[in-house]
Protein backbone atom coordinates (compact mmCIF):
# COMPACT_ATOMS: atom_id res chain seq x y z
CA UNK A 1 0.00 0.00 0.00
CA UNK A 2 1.08 3.28 -0.49
CA UNK A 3 1.56 5.61 2.41
CA UNK A 4 2.12 9.42 2.31
CA UNK A 5 0.22 11.39 -0.24
CA UNK A 6 3.17 13.25 -2.48
CA UNK A 7 0.88 15.61 -4.57
CA UNK A 8 -2.34 16.44 -2.56
CA UNK A 9 -5.12 18.33 -4.47
CA UNK A 10 -8.45 20.32 -2.88
CA UNK A 11 -9.82 21.87 -5.63
CA UNK A 12 -12.76 25.00 -5.29
CA UNK A 13 -15.50 24.95 -7.46
CA UNK A 14 -14.91 26.69 -11.29
CA UNK A 15 -17.69 28.36 -12.65
CA UNK A 16 -17.51 29.75 -16.51
CA UNK A 17 -19.63 32.17 -17.40
CA UNK A 18 -21.95 30.85 -20.23
CA UNK A 19 -22.42 32.89 -23.16
CA UNK A 20 -25.74 31.80 -24.34
CA UNK A 21 -27.80 31.73 -21.30
CA UNK A 22 -25.72 34.36 -19.23
CA UNK A 23 -25.68 32.22 -16.12
CA UNK A 24 -23.00 30.24 -14.97
CA UNK A 25 -22.12 27.06 -16.21
CA UNK A 26 -20.08 24.83 -13.60
CA UNK A 27 -16.65 23.80 -15.27
CA UNK A 28 -15.54 21.78 -12.26
CA UNK A 29 -16.20 20.64 -8.83
CA UNK A 30 -14.27 20.72 -5.71
CA UNK A 31 -12.64 17.56 -5.52
CA UNK A 32 -9.99 15.80 -3.64
CA UNK A 33 -7.77 14.11 -4.98
CA UNK A 34 -4.25 12.39 -4.25
CA UNK A 35 -1.55 10.76 -5.84
CA UNK A 36 1.28 8.69 -3.89
CA UNK A 37 4.76 8.37 -4.64
CA UNK A 38 5.51 5.42 -7.36
CA UNK A 39 1.89 5.64 -8.27
CA UNK A 40 0.61 5.97 -12.21
CA UNK A 41 -2.74 7.40 -11.56
CA UNK A 42 -4.90 7.89 -14.86
CA UNK A 43 -7.55 10.75 -15.20
CA UNK A 44 -10.20 9.57 -17.78
CA UNK A 45 -13.50 11.16 -18.44
CA UNK A 46 -15.33 11.77 -21.69
CA UNK A 47 -14.20 14.61 -23.75
CA UNK A 48 -15.80 18.10 -22.48
CA UNK A 49 -15.14 16.21 -18.97
CA UNK A 50 -12.76 18.64 -17.16
CA UNK A 51 -9.71 16.62 -17.23
CA UNK A 52 -7.26 19.08 -19.15
CA UNK A 53 -9.20 21.98 -16.64
CA UNK A 54 -8.33 20.04 -14.00
CA UNK A 55 -4.78 18.97 -15.00
CA UNK A 56 -4.28 22.71 -15.55
CA UNK A 57 -5.49 23.92 -11.93
CA UNK A 58 -3.24 21.53 -10.56
CA UNK A 59 -0.62 23.62 -12.43
CA UNK A 60 -1.53 26.46 -10.96
CA UNK A 61 -2.40 28.14 -14.79
CA UNK A 62 -5.96 28.05 -13.77
CA UNK A 63 -8.35 28.74 -10.64
CA UNK A 64 -6.90 28.78 -7.32
CA UNK A 65 -6.76 24.90 -5.88
CA UNK A 66 -4.86 24.24 -3.11
CA UNK A 67 -2.09 22.13 -3.90
CA UNK A 68 0.24 20.14 -1.75
CA UNK A 69 3.63 18.33 -2.74
CA UNK A 70 5.06 16.78 -0.11
CA UNK A 71 2.92 17.96 2.20
CA UNK A 72 4.12 21.30 1.18
CA UNK A 73 2.05 24.29 0.10
CA UNK A 74 2.72 25.89 -3.50
CA UNK A 75 0.69 28.68 -3.19
CA UNK A 76 3.59 30.45 -0.75
CA UNK A 77 6.43 29.05 -3.06
CA UNK A 78 7.71 31.81 -5.79
CA UNK A 79 6.74 30.65 -9.30
CA UNK A 80 10.10 29.20 -10.27
CA UNK A 81 9.90 27.21 -6.70
CA UNK A 82 7.07 25.82 -8.24
CA UNK A 83 7.73 24.79 -11.01
CA UNK A 84 10.29 22.83 -10.03
CA UNK A 85 7.63 21.13 -7.92
CA UNK A 86 5.57 19.54 -10.54
CA UNK A 87 6.51 19.22 -14.07
CA UNK A 88 3.37 19.51 -16.35
CA UNK A 89 3.32 18.69 -20.04
CA UNK A 90 0.08 20.41 -21.90
CA UNK A 91 -1.77 18.52 -24.24
CA UNK A 92 -0.92 21.20 -27.18
CA UNK A 93 2.39 20.90 -27.75
CA UNK A 94 3.13 23.79 -29.79
CA UNK A 95 6.57 24.49 -30.97
CA UNK A 96 7.37 27.85 -32.88
CA UNK A 97 10.99 27.64 -34.26
CA UNK A 98 13.24 24.59 -35.28
CA UNK A 99 15.18 24.77 -32.20
CA UNK A 100 17.69 21.48 -31.85
CA UNK A 101 16.20 18.39 -29.49
CA UNK A 102 18.51 19.23 -27.58
CA UNK A 103 17.82 22.66 -26.58
CA UNK A 104 14.32 21.65 -26.42
CA UNK A 105 15.02 19.38 -23.38
CA UNK A 106 17.23 22.13 -22.10
CA UNK A 107 13.97 24.31 -21.53
CA UNK A 108 13.00 22.06 -18.49
CA UNK A 109 16.15 23.04 -16.54
CA UNK A 110 14.87 27.02 -16.78
CA UNK A 111 13.64 26.81 -13.49
CA UNK A 112 16.91 25.68 -12.31
CA UNK A 113 18.98 28.04 -14.18
CA UNK A 114 20.08 31.41 -12.69
CA UNK A 115 22.67 32.48 -14.68
CA UNK A 116 22.99 32.27 -18.74
CA UNK A 117 25.17 28.40 -19.13
CA UNK A 118 23.97 24.76 -17.93
CA UNK A 119 25.77 23.85 -15.19
CA UNK A 120 26.58 19.99 -14.43
CA UNK A 121 24.02 19.11 -12.88
CA UNK A 122 21.61 20.98 -15.85
CA UNK A 123 23.90 18.80 -18.21
CA UNK A 124 23.20 15.48 -16.28
CA UNK A 125 19.31 15.96 -15.91
CA UNK A 126 19.22 16.77 -19.42
CA UNK A 127 21.23 13.50 -20.65
CA UNK A 128 19.28 11.51 -18.10
CA UNK A 129 15.77 12.52 -19.82
CA UNK A 130 16.74 12.62 -23.14
CA UNK A 131 18.24 8.82 -22.53
CA UNK A 132 15.01 7.94 -20.84
CA UNK A 133 12.77 9.06 -23.62
CA UNK A 134 15.57 7.13 -26.18
CA UNK A 135 15.64 10.77 -28.14
CA UNK A 136 19.87 11.08 -27.74
CA UNK A 137 20.09 10.14 -30.99
CA UNK A 138 18.23 12.87 -32.20
CA UNK A 139 19.90 15.34 -29.95
CA UNK A 140 20.84 18.17 -33.12
CA UNK A 141 17.85 17.54 -35.29
CA UNK A 142 15.21 19.97 -35.31
CA UNK A 143 12.24 19.13 -33.46
CA UNK A 144 10.36 20.51 -36.44
CA UNK A 145 11.43 17.67 -38.49
CA UNK A 146 10.79 14.77 -36.28
CA UNK A 147 7.84 12.71 -36.24
CA UNK A 148 5.02 12.78 -34.04
CA UNK A 149 6.21 10.11 -32.24
CA UNK A 150 9.94 11.36 -31.89
CA UNK A 151 8.39 14.64 -30.90
CA UNK A 152 6.00 13.00 -28.07
CA UNK A 153 9.26 11.34 -26.34
CA UNK A 154 11.25 14.91 -26.79
CA UNK A 155 8.24 16.55 -25.31
CA UNK A 156 7.93 13.91 -22.35
CA UNK A 157 12.14 15.02 -22.09
CA UNK A 158 11.36 18.00 -21.72
CA UNK A 159 9.32 17.73 -19.06
CA UNK A 160 12.05 15.36 -16.91
CA UNK A 161 14.54 17.28 -17.55
CA UNK A 162 12.73 19.57 -14.52
CA UNK A 163 13.34 16.72 -12.51
CA UNK A 164 10.19 17.38 -10.34
CA UNK A 165 8.92 14.92 -8.18
CA UNK A 166 5.66 15.11 -9.77
CA UNK A 167 4.64 14.88 -13.34
CA UNK A 168 1.27 15.96 -14.75
CA UNK A 169 1.00 14.64 -18.24
CA UNK A 170 -2.18 15.59 -20.37
CA UNK A 171 -2.72 12.69 -23.55
CA UNK A 172 0.73 12.44 -24.00
CA UNK A 173 0.17 9.21 -25.72
CA UNK A 174 -2.81 11.04 -28.16
CA UNK A 175 -1.18 10.61 -31.38
CA UNK A 176 1.27 8.04 -30.70
CA UNK A 177 1.32 4.80 -32.86
CA UNK A 178 0.58 1.84 -30.15
CA UNK A 179 4.52 0.93 -30.39
CA UNK A 180 5.32 4.13 -29.00
CA UNK A 181 2.42 4.32 -26.96
CA UNK A 182 3.41 1.32 -25.14
CA UNK A 183 7.04 2.96 -24.63
CA UNK A 184 5.73 6.28 -23.35
CA UNK A 185 3.52 3.79 -20.69
CA UNK A 186 6.51 1.82 -19.83
CA UNK A 187 8.31 5.00 -19.02
CA UNK A 188 5.88 6.55 -17.18
CA UNK A 189 5.98 3.29 -15.12
CA UNK A 190 9.95 2.95 -14.46
CA UNK A 191 9.39 6.92 -13.33
CA UNK A 192 6.83 6.15 -10.94
CA UNK A 193 9.03 3.39 -9.80
CA UNK A 194 11.83 5.99 -9.08
CA UNK A 195 9.51 7.31 -6.68
CA UNK A 196 7.70 10.11 -9.10
CA UNK A 197 3.86 10.41 -8.96
CA UNK A 198 2.12 10.75 -12.13
CA UNK A 199 -1.09 11.83 -12.92
CA UNK A 200 -1.52 11.05 -16.34
CA UNK A 201 -5.28 11.54 -18.89
CA UNK A 202 -5.90 9.33 -20.58
CA UNK A 203 -8.86 8.40 -23.31
CA UNK A 204 -7.48 4.53 -24.25
CA UNK A 205 -9.77 2.98 -21.54
CA UNK A 206 -7.77 -0.50 -22.24
CA UNK A 207 -4.54 1.18 -21.59
CA UNK A 208 -5.53 2.61 -18.12
CA UNK A 209 -7.09 -0.69 -16.99
CA UNK A 210 -3.73 -2.15 -17.76
CA UNK A 211 -0.75 0.24 -16.89
CA UNK A 212 -2.35 2.38 -14.01
CA UNK A 213 -2.21 2.04 -10.58
CA UNK A 214 -5.49 3.93 -10.09
CA UNK A 215 -7.99 6.08 -12.19
CA UNK A 216 -9.90 8.80 -11.39
CA UNK A 217 -12.98 9.40 -13.76
CA UNK A 218 -14.32 12.73 -14.71
CA UNK A 219 -17.90 13.28 -15.71
CA UNK A 220 -20.02 17.08 -16.09
CA UNK A 221 -17.14 18.24 -13.90
CA UNK A 222 -17.58 15.90 -11.46
CA UNK A 223 -15.18 12.76 -9.67
CA UNK A 224 -17.40 9.76 -10.30
CA UNK A 225 -14.86 6.89 -8.82
CA UNK A 226 -11.60 6.76 -7.95
CA UNK A 227 -9.90 3.55 -7.15
CA UNK A 228 -8.09 0.64 -8.69
CA UNK A 229 -9.28 0.32 -12.42
CA UNK A 230 -10.93 -2.91 -12.28
CA UNK A 231 -12.58 -1.77 -9.10
CA UNK A 232 -13.78 1.63 -10.68
CA UNK A 233 -14.47 1.13 -14.33
CA UNK A 234 -17.45 -1.83 -13.98
CA UNK A 235 -19.97 -1.71 -16.61
CA UNK A 236 -22.35 0.32 -15.14
CA UNK A 237 -19.82 3.36 -14.54
CA UNK A 238 -18.83 2.70 -18.67
CA UNK A 239 -22.50 2.72 -19.41
CA UNK A 240 -23.50 6.03 -17.04
CA UNK A 241 -19.92 8.27 -17.93
CA UNK A 242 -19.29 7.24 -21.96
CA UNK A 243 -22.09 5.34 -22.75
CA UNK A 244 -20.44 2.17 -23.65
CA UNK A 245 -19.32 -1.59 -22.21
CA UNK A 246 -16.80 -2.98 -23.03
CA UNK A 247 -15.88 -7.09 -23.37
CA UNK A 248 -13.30 -7.94 -20.51
CA UNK A 249 -11.06 -11.10 -20.25
CA UNK A 250 -7.68 -12.61 -18.12
CA UNK A 251 -4.47 -12.73 -19.40
CA UNK A 252 -1.91 -14.43 -17.43
CA UNK A 253 -4.37 -13.17 -14.49
CA UNK A 254 -4.80 -9.69 -14.74
CA UNK A 255 -8.02 -8.49 -16.27
CA UNK A 256 -8.03 -6.46 -19.14
CA UNK A 257 -11.05 -4.61 -20.92
CA UNK A 258 -11.90 -3.72 -24.36
CA UNK A 259 -14.33 -1.02 -25.86
CA UNK A 260 -16.86 -2.98 -27.46
CA UNK A 261 -19.81 -1.11 -28.36
CA UNK A 262 -21.89 1.83 -27.51
CA UNK A 263 -24.84 1.78 -25.62
CA UNK A 264 -27.64 3.82 -24.29
CA UNK A 265 -27.16 5.17 -20.41
CA UNK B 1 27.87 29.27 -35.08
CA UNK B 2 27.93 30.42 -31.65
CA UNK B 3 26.12 32.80 -30.58
CA UNK B 4 29.27 34.53 -29.19
CA UNK B 5 30.91 34.31 -32.15
CA UNK B 6 28.46 35.50 -34.65
CA UNK B 7 27.87 38.45 -32.50
CA UNK B 8 31.97 39.05 -32.79
CA UNK B 9 31.91 38.77 -36.59
CA UNK B 10 29.09 41.66 -36.71
CA UNK B 11 30.57 43.42 -34.32
CA UNK B 12 33.89 43.89 -36.54
CA UNK B 13 31.50 44.44 -39.56
CA UNK B 14 29.96 47.37 -37.38
CA UNK B 15 33.46 48.49 -36.62
CA UNK B 16 34.16 48.31 -40.53
CA UNK B 17 31.18 50.33 -41.71
CA UNK B 18 31.42 53.03 -39.10
CA UNK B 19 34.78 53.95 -40.11
CA UNK B 20 34.02 53.93 -43.79
CA UNK B 21 30.48 55.66 -42.62
CA UNK B 22 32.91 58.34 -41.14
CA UNK B 23 34.95 59.32 -44.41
CA UNK B 24 31.89 60.24 -46.19
CA UNK B 25 30.98 63.67 -46.64
CA UNK B 26 31.05 66.48 -48.69
CA UNK B 27 34.70 67.90 -47.01
CA UNK B 28 37.67 66.19 -48.60
CA UNK B 29 39.50 64.70 -45.36
CA UNK B 30 42.57 62.28 -45.44
CA UNK B 31 42.10 59.46 -42.69
CA UNK B 32 44.68 61.30 -40.22
CA UNK B 33 42.31 64.52 -40.27
CA UNK B 34 39.36 62.67 -39.66
CA UNK B 35 41.43 61.16 -36.17
CA UNK B 36 42.79 64.59 -35.70
CA UNK B 37 39.22 66.11 -35.76
CA UNK B 38 37.82 63.08 -34.18
CA UNK B 39 39.88 63.26 -31.13
CA UNK B 40 41.60 66.89 -31.07
CA UNK B 41 42.75 66.16 -27.64
CA UNK B 42 45.10 63.54 -28.51
CA UNK B 43 46.19 64.62 -32.39
CA UNK B 44 46.04 68.52 -32.08
CA UNK B 45 45.24 70.32 -35.29
CA UNK B 46 45.08 73.64 -36.16
CA UNK B 47 42.07 73.68 -38.30
CA UNK B 48 39.24 74.39 -36.01
CA UNK B 49 36.49 73.43 -38.87
CA UNK B 50 38.26 69.67 -38.75
CA UNK B 51 36.31 69.13 -35.29
CA UNK B 52 33.45 70.57 -36.12
CA UNK B 53 33.21 68.63 -39.50
CA UNK B 54 33.98 65.42 -37.44
CA UNK B 55 31.81 66.03 -34.56
CA UNK B 56 28.87 67.64 -35.22
CA UNK B 57 28.00 66.66 -38.92
CA UNK B 58 29.43 63.49 -39.22
CA UNK B 59 29.58 61.43 -36.09
CA UNK B 60 25.92 62.06 -34.70
CA UNK B 61 25.13 60.80 -37.77
CA UNK B 62 27.12 57.70 -37.71
CA UNK B 63 26.06 57.23 -33.82
CA UNK B 64 22.75 58.11 -34.40
CA UNK B 65 22.82 55.02 -37.21
CA UNK B 66 24.40 52.94 -34.69
CA UNK B 67 21.81 53.33 -31.98
CA UNK B 68 18.27 52.99 -34.36
CA UNK B 69 19.37 50.45 -36.15
CA UNK B 70 20.72 48.20 -32.94
CA UNK B 71 17.33 49.42 -31.66
CA UNK B 72 15.30 48.10 -34.53
CA UNK B 73 17.31 44.85 -35.13
CA UNK B 74 16.81 44.06 -31.25
CA UNK B 75 12.96 45.16 -31.03
CA UNK B 76 12.69 43.13 -33.67
CA UNK B 77 13.98 40.14 -32.65
CA UNK B 78 12.20 40.19 -29.10
CA UNK B 79 8.91 40.73 -31.07
CA UNK B 80 9.42 37.86 -33.32
CA UNK B 81 10.41 35.83 -30.45
CA UNK B 82 7.06 37.13 -28.20
CA UNK B 83 4.61 36.81 -30.38
CA UNK B 84 5.98 33.53 -31.89
CA UNK B 85 5.91 35.04 -35.77
CA UNK B 86 9.05 35.18 -37.96
CA UNK B 87 6.45 38.15 -39.68
CA UNK B 88 6.21 40.25 -36.60
CA UNK B 89 8.33 43.64 -36.56
CA UNK B 90 9.14 46.48 -34.52
CA UNK B 91 6.11 48.46 -35.91
CA UNK B 92 3.06 45.93 -35.61
CA UNK B 93 2.62 46.88 -32.09
CA UNK B 94 1.63 50.41 -33.16
CA UNK B 95 4.48 52.16 -31.63
CA UNK B 96 5.98 53.19 -34.86
CA UNK B 97 3.02 55.08 -35.70
CA UNK B 98 2.18 56.61 -33.00
CA UNK B 99 5.95 58.22 -32.80
CA UNK B 100 5.45 59.27 -36.52
CA UNK B 101 2.13 60.70 -35.47
CA UNK B 102 3.81 62.84 -32.66
CA UNK B 103 6.32 64.16 -35.12
CA UNK B 104 3.84 65.20 -37.42
CA UNK B 105 2.21 66.80 -35.14
CA UNK B 106 5.16 68.70 -34.38
CA UNK B 107 5.71 69.58 -37.43
CA UNK B 108 1.56 70.79 -38.05
CA UNK B 109 1.66 72.83 -34.88
CA UNK B 110 4.90 74.66 -36.37
CA UNK B 111 6.68 73.67 -33.05
CA UNK B 112 9.20 71.97 -35.12
CA UNK B 113 10.84 74.54 -36.59
CA UNK B 114 11.13 76.82 -32.72
CA UNK B 115 12.94 74.68 -30.90
CA UNK B 116 14.82 71.75 -32.87
CA UNK B 117 14.23 69.11 -30.22
CA UNK B 118 10.16 69.82 -30.35
CA UNK B 119 10.56 66.66 -32.94
CA UNK B 120 11.99 63.82 -31.15
CA UNK B 121 10.32 64.91 -28.00
CA UNK B 122 6.78 65.08 -29.43
CA UNK B 123 7.90 61.40 -31.09
CA UNK B 124 8.50 59.85 -27.87
CA UNK B 125 5.74 61.09 -26.30
CA UNK B 126 3.86 59.70 -29.01
CA UNK B 127 5.30 56.60 -28.85
CA UNK B 128 4.72 56.35 -24.84
CA UNK B 129 1.09 57.29 -24.91
CA UNK B 130 0.22 54.61 -28.15
CA UNK B 131 2.23 52.23 -25.86
CA UNK B 132 -0.01 52.79 -22.61
CA UNK B 133 -2.86 52.89 -24.57
CA UNK B 134 -1.76 49.32 -26.40
CA UNK B 135 -1.02 48.16 -22.91
CA UNK B 136 -4.57 49.12 -21.81
CA UNK B 137 -6.60 47.92 -24.69
CA UNK B 138 -4.72 44.55 -24.67
CA UNK B 139 -4.69 44.14 -21.05
CA UNK B 140 -1.47 42.25 -20.10
CA UNK B 141 -3.25 38.59 -20.56
CA UNK B 142 -3.67 39.20 -23.81
CA UNK B 143 -3.21 36.21 -26.64
CA UNK B 144 -1.01 36.71 -29.41
CA UNK B 145 -4.17 37.53 -31.55
CA UNK B 146 -5.56 40.28 -29.20
CA UNK B 147 -1.92 42.04 -28.78
CA UNK B 148 -1.78 42.03 -32.60
CA UNK B 149 -4.74 43.46 -33.62
CA UNK B 150 -4.70 46.01 -31.44
CA UNK B 151 -1.33 47.10 -32.60
CA UNK B 152 -3.19 47.06 -35.96
CA UNK B 153 -5.74 49.50 -34.83
CA UNK B 154 -3.64 51.57 -33.12
CA UNK B 155 -1.53 52.03 -36.26
CA UNK B 156 -4.86 52.78 -38.25
CA UNK B 157 -5.74 54.68 -36.02
CA UNK B 158 -2.47 56.77 -35.96
CA UNK B 159 -1.76 56.88 -39.99
CA UNK B 160 -5.40 57.85 -40.37
CA UNK B 161 -4.73 61.19 -38.12
CA UNK B 162 -1.15 61.64 -40.09
CA UNK B 163 -3.46 61.95 -42.64
CA UNK B 164 -5.75 64.13 -41.34
CA UNK B 165 -2.46 66.34 -40.49
CA UNK B 166 -1.59 66.40 -44.28
CA UNK B 167 -4.87 66.48 -45.28
CA UNK B 168 -5.56 70.23 -43.44
CA UNK B 169 -1.88 70.93 -43.80
CA UNK B 170 -1.45 75.14 -43.83
CA UNK B 171 0.74 75.08 -46.59
CA UNK B 172 2.32 72.67 -49.10
CA UNK B 173 5.66 73.58 -47.89
CA UNK B 174 4.80 71.59 -44.59
CA UNK B 175 3.31 69.01 -46.48
CA UNK B 176 6.33 68.38 -48.20
CA UNK B 177 8.69 68.45 -44.88
CA UNK B 178 6.07 66.17 -43.16
CA UNK B 179 6.08 63.53 -46.33
CA UNK B 180 10.26 63.57 -46.54
CA UNK B 181 10.65 63.31 -42.44
CA UNK B 182 8.18 60.30 -42.72
CA UNK B 183 10.38 58.48 -45.27
CA UNK B 184 13.42 58.26 -42.74
CA UNK B 185 16.74 59.67 -42.62
CA UNK B 186 19.95 60.64 -40.70
CA UNK B 187 20.65 63.57 -42.63
CA UNK B 188 21.17 66.78 -40.51
CA UNK B 189 20.85 65.39 -37.06
CA UNK B 190 22.83 66.63 -34.16
CA UNK B 191 24.43 65.25 -31.30
CA UNK B 192 21.18 66.47 -29.20
CA UNK B 193 19.25 64.04 -30.81
CA UNK B 194 21.42 61.46 -30.49
CA UNK B 195 21.66 61.94 -26.56
CA UNK B 196 18.11 62.32 -26.05
CA UNK B 197 17.49 59.13 -28.47
CA UNK B 198 20.53 57.19 -26.58
CA UNK B 199 19.09 56.66 -23.06
CA UNK B 200 15.26 55.82 -24.13
CA UNK B 201 17.04 52.81 -26.87
CA UNK B 202 19.56 52.01 -24.27
CA UNK B 203 17.04 51.40 -21.26
CA UNK B 204 14.83 49.71 -24.13
CA UNK B 205 17.74 47.33 -25.37
CA UNK B 206 18.29 46.22 -21.83
CA UNK B 207 14.84 45.23 -21.05
CA UNK B 208 14.84 43.47 -24.28
CA UNK B 209 17.86 41.36 -23.64
CA UNK B 210 17.07 40.62 -20.52
CA UNK B 211 13.66 39.00 -22.04
CA UNK B 212 15.45 36.23 -23.47
CA UNK B 213 15.28 33.35 -20.90
CA UNK B 214 11.60 33.94 -21.08
CA UNK B 215 11.30 33.93 -25.24
CA UNK B 216 13.47 30.74 -25.08
CA UNK B 217 10.62 29.01 -23.01
CA UNK B 218 7.66 30.74 -25.22
CA UNK B 219 9.42 28.00 -27.96
CA UNK B 220 7.26 25.37 -26.25
CA UNK B 221 3.74 27.42 -25.79
CA UNK B 222 2.62 29.42 -23.40
CA UNK B 223 1.29 26.44 -20.77
CA UNK B 224 4.76 24.72 -20.80
CA UNK B 225 6.04 28.38 -20.48
CA UNK B 226 4.50 28.95 -17.62
CA UNK B 227 4.78 25.77 -16.00
CA UNK B 228 8.34 26.40 -16.03
CA UNK B 229 7.89 29.31 -14.09
CA UNK B 230 7.64 32.10 -16.39
CA UNK B 231 5.70 34.83 -15.56
CA UNK B 232 3.79 35.69 -18.56
CA UNK B 233 2.48 39.00 -17.94
CA UNK B 234 5.09 40.10 -16.82
CA UNK B 235 7.08 39.18 -19.56
CA UNK B 236 4.56 40.50 -22.17
CA UNK B 237 4.64 43.83 -20.44
CA UNK B 238 8.63 43.43 -20.44
CA UNK B 239 8.99 43.22 -23.81
CA UNK B 240 6.19 45.73 -25.57
CA UNK B 241 7.53 48.53 -23.17
CA UNK B 242 11.39 47.48 -24.29
CA UNK B 243 10.05 47.69 -27.79
CA UNK B 244 8.57 50.42 -27.92
CA UNK B 245 11.28 52.60 -25.78
CA UNK B 246 13.89 51.22 -28.45
CA UNK B 247 11.39 51.60 -31.35
CA UNK B 248 9.43 55.27 -30.13
CA UNK B 249 12.92 56.93 -29.17
CA UNK B 250 14.23 55.67 -32.98
CA UNK B 251 11.80 56.93 -34.79
CA UNK B 252 11.01 60.06 -33.31
CA UNK B 253 14.63 60.68 -34.20
CA UNK B 254 14.93 59.49 -37.39
CA UNK B 255 11.57 59.00 -39.44
CA UNK B 256 10.28 55.99 -39.99
CA UNK B 257 13.08 52.68 -41.17
CA UNK B 258 11.25 49.84 -42.26
CA UNK B 259 12.01 46.14 -42.65
CA UNK B 260 15.46 46.59 -40.77
CA UNK B 261 13.55 44.94 -37.61
CA UNK B 262 11.84 42.09 -39.94
CA UNK B 263 15.12 41.00 -42.10
CA UNK B 264 18.01 41.04 -39.48
CA UNK B 265 16.40 38.49 -36.77
CA UNK B 266 15.54 36.50 -40.43
CA UNK B 267 18.72 36.46 -41.81
CA UNK B 268 20.89 36.02 -38.28
CA UNK B 269 17.54 33.15 -36.44
CA UNK B 270 19.29 30.13 -38.96
CA UNK B 271 22.96 30.78 -37.84
CA UNK B 272 22.49 30.39 -34.02
CA UNK B 273 19.98 27.63 -33.96
CA UNK B 274 16.62 29.47 -34.03
CA UNK B 275 16.94 29.90 -30.38
CA UNK B 276 14.92 33.15 -29.54
CA UNK B 277 17.22 34.49 -26.44
CA UNK B 278 20.60 33.33 -28.86
CA UNK B 279 19.23 36.07 -31.87
CA UNK B 280 18.81 39.02 -29.62
CA UNK B 281 22.31 40.18 -29.33
CA UNK B 282 23.94 39.52 -33.08
CA UNK B 283 20.07 40.79 -34.44
CA UNK B 284 21.21 44.73 -32.32
CA UNK B 285 24.58 44.11 -33.91
CA UNK B 286 23.44 43.12 -37.11
CA UNK B 287 20.40 46.35 -37.25
CA UNK B 288 23.03 48.53 -36.25
CA UNK B 289 25.58 47.00 -39.44
CA UNK B 290 22.64 47.19 -41.68
CA UNK B 291 21.11 50.68 -41.32
CA UNK B 292 24.64 52.03 -41.09
CA UNK B 293 25.22 50.41 -44.55
CA UNK B 294 21.99 51.63 -46.15
CA UNK B 295 22.67 55.02 -44.70
CA UNK B 296 26.26 54.77 -46.80
CA UNK B 297 24.72 53.54 -49.96
CA UNK B 298 22.35 56.75 -49.45
CA UNK B 299 25.02 58.39 -49.69
CA UNK B 300 26.99 56.68 -52.45
CA UNK B 301 24.09 55.89 -55.43
CA UNK B 302 24.06 58.71 -57.49
CA UNK B 303 20.92 60.97 -57.61
CA UNK B 304 19.35 63.81 -57.99
CA UNK B 305 19.02 64.65 -54.71
CA UNK B 306 20.17 62.61 -51.51
CA UNK B 307 18.14 59.34 -51.18
CA UNK B 308 15.65 58.97 -47.83
CA UNK B 309 16.89 55.52 -45.64
CA UNK B 310 13.43 54.66 -45.08
CA UNK B 311 13.34 54.45 -49.13
CA UNK B 312 16.19 52.60 -49.47
CA UNK B 313 15.42 50.10 -46.55
CA UNK B 314 12.09 49.47 -48.07
CA UNK B 315 13.60 48.81 -51.69
CA UNK B 316 16.26 46.17 -49.92
CA UNK B 317 13.29 44.32 -47.92
CA UNK B 318 10.52 44.37 -49.91
CA UNK B 319 12.25 41.58 -52.28
CA UNK B 320 13.53 40.02 -49.28
CA UNK B 321 9.70 39.89 -47.88
CA UNK B 322 8.69 38.40 -51.38
CA UNK B 323 11.07 35.68 -50.88
CA UNK B 324 10.13 35.09 -47.39
CA UNK B 325 6.58 34.80 -48.78
CA UNK B 326 7.26 32.30 -51.42
CA UNK B 327 10.06 29.91 -48.88
CA UNK B 328 6.29 30.31 -46.66
CA UNK B 329 4.54 28.98 -49.91
CA UNK B 330 6.65 26.32 -50.81
CA UNK B 331 6.64 24.83 -47.10
CA UNK B 332 2.99 24.49 -47.13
Amino acid sequence: MMSIPLLEVHTRPLLARDRRGGGERMLLEALRLSVAAGEVVGLLGPNGAGKSTLLRQIAGQQGAARVLVNGQELAGLSTTARARQLAYLPQSSELHWPVAVAEVVALGRVPHRSGRGLTSADRQAIEQAMTATSVSDLARRPITSLSGGEKARVLLARALAVEAPVLLADEPIAHLDPGHQLQVLTLLRRLAGQGMAVLVVLHDLGLAARWCDRVVVLHHGALVADGPPAHCLDDGLLARVYGIAATRGLRDGAPYLVPWEAVRP
Amino acid sequence: MTERRLSLLLLLALLALTGWALTLGTAPLTPSMMVAGLLPDLFPHDDPRLAMVMQEIRLPRVLLGLVVGAALGLAGAALQGLLRNPLAEPSIIGTSACASLGAVLAFYYGLAADFSLALPLAGISGAALGTLLLLALAGPAASTLTLILTGVALSSMAGALTSLALNLSPSPYAVTEIVMWMMGSLKDRSMDDVLLASPFVLAGCLLLLRAGRGLDALTLGEEAAASLGIALPRLRVQVIAGAALAVGAAVATAGSVGFVGLIIPHLLRPLVGHRPSAVLLPSALGGAALLTAADIAVRLIPARSELMLGVVTAIIGTPFFCTLILKARRQA
